[in-house]
């Protein structure tokens, strides 16, 4: 079989002050494709995609992140990529990571490699509400997958050519990631987490306030519930 | 012909008109128009002839007909709020795919331009972006 064809994917909004700086790391690490999907940004972010010449798809409003990905996995899946990572434009995730999240995709025993910051203590120390509602939301996959996650939270994924379909059919709106990781299993993927670096996010707040956070959970238990009635695929896929 | 009864016609005529004058000026969609029409003439209805209302609140065991009146209106409402919700989520949507949509073409367009006029320099490439910018 011949090289897989890799794409990296980086949803970007108003990340001027990180996006070249994540291209050139993301260069350096792996041999790829690197698309920049800009989520309506207002800030020069498009112009930096295109003057680093990478392929940039810019959505002209703002459609939140798992909307921007699923841009992205439609990209990719039109452009027959087998492999697609996902790497935040914000300089939070160290590609040199990938190398290691594409190896365990390579081995074949995995759909989906899951960066995960707590697997073997990678040493990372994100504000506590955060890392406390990280905590949860792995307990409760952990449950419904039966398997241990750590990091469901974690937004440093690579998924390969059919969850790259999947996804590009349908992807969760908002928050995705927690909810994608069970739609995946529910489809019969099978996910492996990978430790990973990350770094706290230099430029900008984080995506998540304190009443946020609140809304964050609801939304994301009830969806939980709701993929979880959907009920799993059929065993021959 | 009781008080109450003739701000309710005053009243119904002048929904009447105004819903009217919105199918005129295409600002409401017929499909809604025919619902507000139908609501209208409800009011109308009882209006003028409140022996349903008394039939129907005896029926269900309301004591006051107002009553039964407010309950009507209210599930009717809900009705609609909801039927509006769906709406939203549908076009909410169906916007998504779109932007999705406009974002690949966008790409293709700015490849193929590029092709055509392939000495042009990564400096003018952020030329003929400028026009879409919405704001």
């Amino acid at each position: 079989m011949a090289e897989p064809r890799l794409l990296v994917v980086i949803p970007a909004h108003n990340e001027a002050g990180s996006l070249e700086h994540v291209i050139a790391e993301v260069r350096a690490a792996v041999e790829a494709a690197i698309v920049v999907v800009d989520d309506g940004s207002t800030d020069a972010t498009p112009d930096i995609a295109l003057g680093a010449g990478v392929e940039l798809l810019r959505l002209p409003f703002n459609l939140g992140i798992g909307s921007t990905m699923q841009t992205g996995f439609q990209f990719a899946s039109r452009e027959g990529y087998d492999i697609a990572v996902q790497v935040d434009g914000d300089g939070q995730h160290d590609a040199g990571c990938i190398p290691a999240l594409l190896d365990a995709i390579a081995r074949g025993d995995c759909d989906m490699a899951l960066g995960s910051r707590y697997l073997d203590s990678a040493g990372y120390d994100g504000p506590a509400g955060r890392r406390w509602g990280t905590a949860l939301f792995s307990r409760i996959l952990s449950l419904m997958l039966g398997q241990k996650l750590t990091d469901a939270t974690s937004g440093f994924r690579v998924i390969n050519r059919p969850l790259i379909e999947q996804f590009a059919r349908d992807y969760p709106r908002d928050y995705p990631e927690v909810e994608a990781l069970l739609a995946a299993h529910m489809a019969r993927r099978r996910i492996r987490e990978v430790p990973v670096n990350m770094r706290r996010r230099g430029d900008g707040r984080s995506s998540i306030g304190s009443f946020r956070s609140v809304y964050y959970m609801v939304k994301v238990l009830l969806a939980l519930l709701v993929t979880a009635t959907r009920g799993k695929a059929p065993q021959a896929d | 012909m009781s008080r109450i009864q003739i701000v309710a016609l005053v009243v119904s005529i002048i929904l009447i008109l105004l819903i009217f004058q919105l199918i005129r000026r295409r600002k409401l969609k017929e499909q809604y128009s025919l619902l507000w029409f139908l609501t209208v003439a409800v009011i109308l209805g009882l209006a003028l002839w409140d022996a349903p209302l008394f039939r129907l609140s005896h029926a269900i065991g309301v004591a006051i007909p107002s009553n039964t009146l407010f309950l009507l209106a209210l599930m009717f409402l809900f009705g609609m709020a909801l039927h509006f919700s769906l709406l939203v989520s549908r076009l909410t949507d169906q916007t998504k795919m779109l932007a999705q949509k406009l974002a690949l073409l966008d790409r293709d367009l700015r490849a193929q331009q590029s092709k055509a006029a392939p000495a042009k320099s990564t400096g003018e490439q952020s030329g003929p972006e400028s026009g879409d910018d919405p704001d």
